[in-house]
């Protein structure tokens, strides 16, 4: 287990060396960022001062060695636009965007999952029927315009939830069933299908057999065999609602990290982008050396 | 159930942050914040974030939503535009036009309750043109102030290093008085974090693209605000905006696209309230680098192509007004009578068939991608359009603000672009920041070359007054409708979302909300 974990340590801190230096590059490609930061009426020494500043003016490798040098003393420089240190404008973001994506995905579970176990359960009836409906519905509306019906139903002709906006409980309501809407989908298939691989396989027959409750052979254990691969897809789609959330954290306008990277990139602003995309990434990666610990510890052949 | 009013954040940060802003408030004594919280509140959704809440440090026109409601100048514009004295009394200009004599307001004061006194006036000079502060603004006014003589507490003189007809007009936008001694005891950085002006509202607190909460200043000289507590929600997503003054949650919805106006007019309890702005939509034309455009006749030829009122009906939905000038006409000088352009394709066919047009080269035209200004791209394609219909073949691109901004600021303009989509904001009445950036050679925004209307840029603000100017900028611009550096379209509107119970006269020719005059039935 210990040579496992120092394995995936490594390979973790590799990774986020090679997505410091692709990060570097891609933020750089998007173009110069003077025209959009500097004023119209900023002069030229205005311009000059800007560049030389933030050290736009040095060779991209110097660039590079200083910004790697500067993250890690934990310094992500500071944001173009808003003239404040780039972490602490994520760090501020990162919370609500956590939050949103923690309920999401509580919500997708208390969807999916159940619904998946009964499709599989009971495979050949309306239930699965509308399962498949729902599912099939879920992947393929987009979420922006899921988003404007929520709103449409539950905001304005219904009046029950805010529009949009940040604070309150009742604010989490719409955007977190738009992204749990989707996710919930994916979960409710994915479960349906291992499940029911599940649900055929040896073990469970034999337990048939001996007369084990039916309730128990579904809930201890074809779930839990069944759970591995539905971990795994967990942990993938709550590393994709914290980047991918863009579009609802716009139209209901969450102060997230999404919307925040968005706007960066649009203004060039090199230090809050890498900030935004390096922390994500570290989300991202501690959630999967999260999700591997966890199947090495529900499945043993892992950990040799 | 209906739910309660939508409230911003409340972690840990903005509590401390919001904690320390009380605090910092009760310690310097903020008159009035007892009486305004009995007022109501108003709410207003915006569609952009501000990114400085420091005058000195105004990057782009989206801060003046802020500017304009917590900062004042010693002169400024009323609710119908014009020049009027603000934290000035009054002014004597000499007759060289090189010094000004002000008197401030008796009774002016800043949100923390200490007068606005002749030395404010001095640091204000002295901080927004000092080269550490790296004003990116400073060369429009405050660089050419040579010195600011305190008199007394209420008198100083300005003088300039040369004369500038344009001064007392850009002092509202672009000379905003700081309090010198709140200023120097908090520093630079925590005085862009909690700023203090003096303006008819307070700066409570703000989170990043999320809120920024105001406060009625009821020890304001003159212009009280009806209203206590002001919370500007920042919402982007334009059918989100429109949701807020529709589930209630907004009092005022700002920047509403055109084509949502329609369906919120239908709705009872709700107010379209529209203004004229200084939001000028254009096509420069790039006569430097292609030799088919550098002819007069040509530029004038494409302006003749443009059925502008058939494209601020259909792709404007009225809320434009089409200008033969690259200006709204409230724009010094730009009420010059000139002969329209007019609309007609077969003249101006023969027109570019007489000046040698070659036809078989397509024009590159570069687009901005929706989100920033109001139908852009429809605008692009309805161009595109009348170009097509007289023969000039024409390749589109549309690219997101960022690419199109690197584009159309750079430094160096790209020779494979012939046309641009362009928007410009003046930001008063002033034409010479807009003409120096947009048609000067080198400037900024400009793609036009031309030595005798640089000549003329040159010299349009050395006059000693704007009454001396004014002849002259008309001549100006006749000389501008004449060279057509570009395709002129039209002024936009600036359009609100009202709800139930506001009664409101937005000013009009800013493209930002100024809220001292909303009243809302309690």
């Amino acid at each position: 287990m210990g040579s496992f974990l120092y394995r995936r340590v490594g390979q973790t801190l590799i990774t986020l060396l090679l997505l410091t230096l692709l990060i570097f590059i891609l933020a750089r490609l998007t173009g110069d960022p003077t025209p959009l930061i500097m004023p119209s009426e900023a002069t030229d020494a205005d311009r000059a001062f800007f560049r030389e500043h933030y050290g736009l003016d040095r060779s991209l490798p110097e660039q590079y060695f200083v910004f790697l040098g500067n993250i890690l003393q934990g310094d992500f420089g500071v944001s173009f636009r808003y003239r404040e240190p780039a972490l602490g404008l994520v760090l501020q973001a990162i919370g609500p965007t956590l939050q949103l994506s923690g309920l999401s995905m509580l919500v997708a579970i208390a969807i999916g999952v159940p619904m998946g176990i009964g499709a599989a359960v009971i495979p050949e009836s309306w239930f699965a029927t509308s399962v498949r409906f729902y599912a099939s519905l879920g992947q393929a509306m987009p979420s922006f315009w899921v988003a404007l019906m929520l709103i449409v139903l539950f905001a304005i002709t219904l009046p029950w939830f805010p529009s949009s906006g940040y604070g309150t409980a009742a604010n989490f309501v719409l955007p977190a069933v738009t992204l749990g809407f989707y996710a919930s989908a994916s979960i409710a298939l994915l479960t349906w299908a291992n499940m029911t691989e599940a649900l055929r396989s040896d073990f469970v027959q034999m337990q048939r057999v001996l007369g084990i409750p039916r309730r128990l052979i579904v809930l201890k254990h074809a779930l839990r065999n069944a759970a591995l691969p539905i971990v795994t897809y967990l942990g993938l789609q709550f590393g994709l609602l914290l980047s991918g959330a863009v579009v609802t954290e716009r139209v209901f306008s969450w102060p997230g990290i999404g919307q925040l990277v968005v706007d960066a990139i649009l203004n060039r602003d090199y230090p809050l982008v890498q900030a935004c995309v390096l922390l994500t990434a570290l989300l991202f990666i501690a959630i999967n050396l999260a999700i591997d610990l966890l199947y090495a510890v529900l499945d043993p052949r892992i950990r040799a | 159930m209906r739910h309660l009013p939508n409230r911003p954040g409340i972690g840990r940060r903005a509590a401390m942050r919001g904690t320390a802003g009380i605090a910092l408030a009760a310690g310097l004594g903020v008159p009035g914040a007892a009486r305004a919280q009995a007022k109501p509140s108003l709410t207003v959704a915006l569609g952009s974030d501000v990114v400085s809440l420091d005058p000195d440090r105004i990057p782009g026109g989206n801060e003046y939503l802020f500017m304009a409601n917590v900062f004042e100048g010693l002169y400024g514009h009323d609710e119908n535009g014009k020049l009027t004295p603000i934290l000035a009394e009054a002014v004597t200009p000499s007759a060289d036009g090189l010094a000004y004599d002000f008197t401030l307001r008796a009774g002016a004061k800043f949100h923390n309750g200490d007068p606005v006194t002749a030395e404010d006036v001095r640091f204000s000079w002295q901080r927004a043109a000092a080269p550490e502060t790296h004003n990116p603004r400073a060369a429009i006014l405050v660089a050419n102030i040579a010195d600011v003589i305190v008199q007394d507490d209420r008198h100083c003189r300005v003088t300039l290093k040369r004369r500038d007809a344009s001064f007392m007009e850009n002092l509202g936008e672009f000379f905003y008085i700081k309090p010198k001694k709140y200023l120097q005891a908090v520093g630079d950085e925590a005085f862009a974090k909690q700023p203090v002006g003096s303006g008819p509202f307070a700066f409570v607190d703000r989170r990043v693209k999320s809120f920024i909460k105001l406060r009625g200043f009821d020890g304001h000289w003159g212009r009280v605000p009806k209203v206590g507590e002001v919370m500007m929600k920042i919402v982007p997503d334009d059918q989100s905006r429109a949701a807020q003054i529709q589930t209630g949650e907004a009092d005022i919805v700002c920047n509403v696209p055109p084509a949502l106006v329609m369906p919120l007019q239908r709705l009872p309890n709700i107010k379209i309230l529209r203004v004229s702005s200084f939001n000028n939509i254009f096509v420069p034309i790039n006569a430097v680098a292609n030799p088919n455009l550098a002819k007069p006749e040509v530029r004038r030829a494409l302006n003749m192509a443009i059925d502008k009122a058939a494209l601020v009906k259909t792709v404007m939905f009225g809320f434009a007004t089409a200008q033969d000038l690259p200006c709204n006409s409230a724009i010094l000088g730009c009420d010059v009578k000139v002969e329209p352009y007019g609309y007609n394709p077969q003249k101006a066919h023969e027109m570019l068939v007489s000046a040698g047009f070659d036809f078989s080269k397509p024009l590159h035209f570069l687009g901005q991608a929706p989100g920033r200004v109001p139908q852009s791209r429809e605008t692009v394609e309805g161009i595109t359009y009348f170009l097509n219909k007289i023969g000039v073949k024409t390749e589109v691109t549309i690219l997101d603000y960022g690419a199109w901004m690197a584009i159309y600021g750079g430094k160096v303009k790209d020779p494979q672009i012939d046309l641009l989509y362009a928007n410009f904001t003046d930001y008063n009445a002033d034409p010479s920041g807009r003409l120096l950036r947009a048609i000067r050679s080198g400037g900024s925004y400009s793609w036009y070359s031309n030595p005798e209307v640089d000549a003329m840029l040159d010299r349009m603000n050395d006059f000693a007054s704007p009454a001396e100017r004014a002849p002259f900028l008309r001549q100006l611009f006749a000389k501008l409708h004449e060279e057509a550096p570009v395709i002129t379209l039209w002024t936009l509107d600036s359009i609100y979302a009202v709800g139930k119970g506001i009664s409101w006269a937005p000013t009009p020719n800013v493209s930002w909300p100024v809220l001292w005059n909303v009243v809302k039935a309690a």
